[in-house]
């Protein structure tokens, strides 16, 4: 009688997989016949020696710790609000402006012989992050409490989504006029110049690791390390993930749900601005335009790791900014179309695999 | 002799089980639903009834057992793919597509029997016209029939709460069903309400011949209405039977009034431990 | 009281911050000049003349006050005048206090030779003069305190006059009430009547438009209705099926790019006719549109308004690549692409032939009939339906039959042919294309006119497509402000008016039931 218990596993609706599955053995097999040949390709006929391929995954690693620094952001609003922030990418704009402003600043301040900037370097970029996150946490704060806070109940599912790309736009265009549409370059401190660095020797060329690089990468693990202990540790981090599990119990627990969202965006602020410091700082040009896409990057990198899932943003950044520097050379394209991996990226995974590398089992059954 | 008694029935839901996580919603529950028959499942809160319901019109995929619908397996078919087989149903808190009229929800129930196509609604081609003027017709016919020819322009969400009950049956009706599930249709309604939905119920039968599978807490209404009653506790049939015979049941009473606390606390401990069977043991 | 005071004081913050926003982008002065030209009649107004500088400030603390009052301190709320004063006093003061503290820092930077254009841009020493009213601090200070407290006094009264009188909450009340009865005037068959008869009038109109128009006013109506129609597609995709569509743009570049490649001499040199070429380049933009709805016609959520940006984003690079550059021009674009030949029987019909960009408008015209047509019909059919089904409650639209995941293909698809079409007839209209016209920012303000019109109404559109470009065309100063107001507006309309201007009205369907035996009929067979 009892032949039934297969597995514990919660159900999914089994049409929506049945009807994508054509496509998805098909995409599936398809890229995967043409990543074999490509790879065949490298072992038989190797266009970039070894130390290309290390320098590529030098630069992918700098930039995919920022990518997972936003995309928790991302995570983090995500499970709490059900809502793509889009505005994320703009807020971390505002953070790298912050911390070009504190830069010039104390660069004009004088200490001493030369510069604040100069003679005190490391309280310098302390000062920079504190502007740079500080800057983010209200405008991520603020951007919640005007724009998010009175649709949290709206009849169009589409409001939060559509008001979010209204911030975004606002606060972009805001930037352009208010400091101009050129692009500006960040004033780092002696210490943390940009380019100077080690230069590894190895046959066939060398790698240069840039001590903007490694500031940035080192960063970035600390953060997330601090975020993730946080999270779990926490009584804040703890009502978060309860909120993200489910709205309505962690209510009736006594957590206060506009609390706790604002202090999500709080924290998903101060990442963003943290990370927008870093990139300032490693990558110098900036402009109003430098959120844009990093910020889609990183939801793409959300989407990678499994949206809502903490540790699943972190790894999702990494590996995207890894594929995303090592793909063109891999794929034998032009490195102009880097961008264009990462989107492919998205499309594949919301293909294969909906849930991320990471996620939940997807095809959420809704209660009826 | 076995085929005369198999298609007797309209549905068939043989040892259906759905776990969620390590929880059995649902464990081994069958059912028969004879033609042109009124069946009611009852249970305490919790007892898996609305999970049934959504184990046979497709909602969720059950993790063990058939469901036959005239005699045809249905498991993990999509549910619009149910529906156009024939069974509609009709949700425990109301969900009516609320911006739209009254019309519209009714006609959005007549999908699976329509079928023009976008492009002979561009074109306004004859086969559109005909089929929208037909459905349109059908849709008036159907309000009328649950009274509510009154509110057909109005929108769904301005209806009363009793109305809005009887717009998602007139919803369900649309693709002809054979078989109909209610999940609760008599909640939060007052005496004559309740009267006039028992009406509504039994006419469906005797002038639509539609079958009928309703899940209900008014006992008034199971034991006028039924042909038939399943009793679901804790995810399990525990009786099955007549209206007379579900009133003597031992068991059934027990479930309802319960036997105490510490029998409920021995009763959820076996449930655990059950769940917890390593898999494939049987 | 103390609550009122803290209130009052975060108000008076709120609009020194817009003010001091305001100031730091420019728009103060803009605004001035706009108000001059209007009261002098004079548009050639370059330079900002202080009275009307302190005129744009005052009015703008003025209605800040004015709807302070209406707001919280309200007749019933029985709080005298001389308090209310007390607080618009209040207000006036700390709004001009931080303005004048903006401006004295301002002005201490330009007396001391600082150039603050490197890092805000808009800040020219003539502008901060114009800001110093072109006096020395002090005295600019006192214009601040003294325009912001006449303001705001000026406003906190006016709103006590209007509620002791109770003038402003009927006017208000009448027009909101006109407004309403205008939304729901179909109920009645003599207003179906006039409102036919007035349809019958504007078509007639705009037929004739063209005609007497100078060249700028059909230029700008072109462009109005090519994103009327860009606007009937997205709406099509996010009003009716509730799916989101951020990369819009894609498939109105793909529509503008394989017509122009296939007209244009270089860099294919196919040199197609219109027709053919048009018709390709709807089917590309189809194709386009199913290869993106394909992989996410089974989830939920927001997932494909990233997708399609992503989408969006991967074209613009594409187009943009200098790889590509022989196939698609590259950065540099396509040029001479073909433009439709007018008909022989117009010339003849008319005497003469008519000018290009007429015809062309007139062909614009006739494209933007027949995509309302058929998003009309489509809107109220059984594909429409379902798709504002889906909408409303995905779960049970399934359930009541509808496959969803092939109607959510089903509308990105037509949106995306839509979208092509309107790509195609801007590119012949231009007679050129390139990259930097399918960025991000036409996606934002299609979505702008879907949003701001009504989402699923089509008047909704063609009221949202002339207030997004026809306005901004019309206001030419307000020309660099336009994105940031888009912004705003988008927010703002989600928070207050989610539905629209003109909200998609529900058609009357019922018809006299026929008797239970024909239903009984019906279940039979």
């Amino acid at each position: 009688m009892m032949n039934t218990v297969k597995n514990g596993t919660r159900p999914i609706q089994k049409n929506q997989v049945r009807r994508i599955n054509w496509l998805r053995w098909i995409v599936g097999i398809s890229t995967g016949l043409f990543l074999l040949y490509r790879i065949i390709l490298m072992v038989i006929r190797p266009t970039y020696g070894p130390v290309y391929w290390l320098g590529f995954l030098n630069t992918g690693l700098i930039v995919g710790g920022m990518y997972s620094l936003i995309a928790i952001g991302y995570t983090l609003v995500y499970g709490v609000m059900s809502l793509i922030n889009f505005a994320h990418g703009d807020i971390m704009m505002l953070g790298c402006f912050a911390g070009f402003f504190t830069f010039e600043f104390l660069n004009y301040l004088p200490s001493g012989d030369s510069s604040f900037l100069n003679n005190h370097p490391i309280l310098s970029i302390l000062f920079a992050f504190i502007m740079g996150t500080g800057v983010s946490m209200l405008s991520g704060y603020f951007l919640e409490k005007l724009a998010y806070r009175p649709l949290r109940n709206s009849k169009i599912r589409l409001a939060p989504l559509i008001s979010a790309v209204g911030a975004s736009i606002f606060l972009e265009t805001s930037a352009q006029i208010l400091f101009g549409a050129t692009k500006k370059t960040y004033k780092n401190p002696d210490l943390l110049a940009r380019g100077s660095g080690w230069n590894i020797q190895m046959d066939g060329g060398m790698i240069v690791i840039t001590k903007t690089g490694v500031f940035s990468l080192l960063m970035a693990i600390i953060l997330m390390i601090a975020l993730y202990l946080f999270v779990q540790k926490t009584k804040l981090g703890k009502s978060i993930r309860a909120v993200s599990q489910d709205k309505m119990t962690a209510q009736l627990m006594g957590i206060n749900l506009d609390r706790v969202t604002s202090q999500t965006f709080l924290i998903s602020g101060f990442l963003a601005g943290a990370s927008g410091v870093m990139w300032g700082i490693h990558n110098g040009l900036f402009n109003h335009y430098v959120g844009f896409l990093p910020g889609i990057k990183a939801f793409t990198a959300a989407v990678l790791g499994g949206i809502g899932n903490i540790p699943g943003a972190m790894v999702g950044g990494m590996v995207l900014g890894i594929v995303e520097s090592v793909g063109p050379a891999f794929l034998g394209i032009d490195f102009q179309l880097k961008d264009v991996i990462a989107f492919a990226i998205l499309i594949l995974v919301l293909i294969l695999k909906p849930s991320g590398l990471f996620g939940k089992s997807s095809g959420s059954v809704e209660k009826v | 002799m076995m085929m005369a008694k198999e298609t007797l029935y309209v549905l068939e839901a043989q040892h259906i089980t759905i776990n969620f996580g390590g929880l059995t919603a649902v464990n081994d529950v069958s059912l028969q639903v004879p033609f042109e028959s009124i069946i009611s499942i009852i249970g305490p809160n919790g007892a898996g009834k609305t999970t049934f319901f959504n184990c046979i019109s497709g909602f969720y995929q059950i993790d063990g057992g058939t469901v036959l619908f005239q005699e045809r397996p249905i498991n993990g078919i999509p549910t619009d793919e149910i529906a156009d087989l024939g069974i509609s149903r009709t949700y425990q808190n109301i969900r009516l597509f609320t911006n739209m009229s009254v019309m519209e929800n009714v006609l959005i129930g007549q999908q699976p029997r329509l079928h023009s196509t976008c492009v002979d609604t561009i074109l306004q081609t004859y086969r559109n016209r005909r089929e929208e003027q037909q459905s349109i017709q059908k849709a008036s016919n159907l309000l009328e029939f649950v009274g509510l020819s009154a509110y057909a322009d109005d929108l769904a969400k301005n209806l009363p709460y009793g109305a809005q009950r009887r717009l998602e049956i007139a919803r369900a009706l649309g693709n002809n069903p054979h078989l109909l599930l209610l999940d609760e249709p008599c909640a939060g309604m007052n005496p004559h309400e309740t009267a006039a939905m028992i009406d509504l119920i039994r006419t469906l039968r005797s002038d639509l011949k539609i079958t009928v599978v309703l899940i209900e807490h008014d006992m008034k209404v199971v034991m006028n209405i039924s042909d038939s009653i399943l009793v679901l506790d804790h995810g399990e049939a525990i009786a099955n039977g007549t209206p007379e015979e579900i009133q003597k049941n031992q068991r059934v009473i027990e479930a309802y009034l319960g036997t105490g606390t510490d029998d409920l606390v021995e009763k959820y401990s076996q449930r655990k431990k059950k769940a917890a069977q390593p898999i494939g043991e049987e | 009281m103390k609550n009122m005071t803290y209130k009052t004081i975060q108000n008076a913050i709120t609009t020194g911050i817009i003010l001091i926003f305001f100031e730091m982008i420019d728009l103060t002065s803009t605004l001035a000049i706009i108000l001059e030209k209007l009261f002098t009649g004079n548009s050639k107004v370059k330079t900002v003349t202080p009275n009307y500088l302190i005129a744009v400030i005052g009015l703008i603390v003025f209605i800040a006050a004015a709807a302070f009052t209406n707001k919280n301190l309200t007749p019933a709320s029985k709080i005298s005048l001389p308090k209310k004063l007390t607080a618009g006093l209040i207000f006036g003061l700390i709004t001009g206090g931080m303005l004048a503290l903006l401006n004295i820092i301002l002005g201490n930077f330009l007396n001391n030779g600082v150039d603050l254009r490197k890092y805000l841009e808009v800040l020219s020493p003539d502008v901060i003069r114009n800001f110093l009213f072109q006096k020395d601090i002090q005295s600019a200070v006192m214009i601040f305190f003294g325009t912001s407290v006449a303001g705001a006094l000026a406003g906190t009264l006016v709103m006590h006059i209007f509620q002791v009188t109770g003038q402003p909450a009927g006017l208000w009340h009448s027009i909101k009430k006109s407004y309403g009865s205008f939304q729901q005037q179909q109920h009645s068959r003599r207003n179906q009547l006039i409102s036919r008869s007035a349809l019958v009038l504007l078509v007639i109109f705009i037929l004739i438009l063209p005609l007497i128009a100078n060249a700028y006013t059909i230029s700008v109506l072109g462009l109005v209705c090519i994103y009327a129609i860009l606007g009937l597609g997205l709406n099509l995709i996010v009003g009716l099926s509730g799916q989101l569509v951020f990369g819009y743009v894609a498939f109105y570049a793909i529509g503008a790019y394989t017509f122009a490649l296939l007209t244009a001499p270089k860099p294919l040199g196919i040199q197609l006719s219109f027709l053919p070429a048009f018709v390709i380049a709807l089917v590309m933009s189809g194709i386009a549109g199913g290869l993106v709805g394909l992989p996410i016609m089974n989830l939920r959520g927001d997932y494909l308004a990233i997708v399609t940006l992503g989408f969006g984003e991967i074209i613009r690079i594409l187009i943009n690549s200098n790889n590509l550059t022989d196939f698609t021009g590259g950065p540099q674009g396509v040029k001479n692409i073909g433009q439709p030949g007018q008909p022989a029987f117009i010339g003849n019909l008319l005497g003469a032939p008519l000018k290009n960009n007429v015809w062309f408008l007139y062909l614009i015209f006739a494209v933007l009939f027949i995509v309302i047509y058929v998003v009309f019909r489509l809107q109220y059919s059984r594909t429409g339906r379902s798709w504002e089904a889906m909408r409303e409650d995905e779960t049970v639209a399934q359930a009541c039959g509808v496959t969803t995941s092939s109607y959510k293909v089903l509308a990105v698809v037509i949106g995306a042919v839509i979208a092509g079409a309107a790509g195609a007839i801007y590119a012949s209209r231009n007679t050129y294309t390139g990259p930097g016209e399918y960025v991000f920012m036409v996606s934002v303000n299609v979505l702008a006119i879907v949003v701001i019109g009504g989402m699923g109404s089509i008047p909704g559109v063609l009221l949202g497509a002339f207030i997004i470009k026809g306005i901004p065309e019309l206001l030419r100063d307000l020309e660099s402000y336009r994105m940031i107001v888009f912004g705003a507006m988008l927010v703002i309309m989600m928070v207050i008016r989610p539905e629209g201007l003109l909200p998609v009205k529900r058609r009357r369907l019922s018809v006299k039931p026929e008797s239970v035996e024909s239903l009984k009929e019906n279940f039979k067979s």
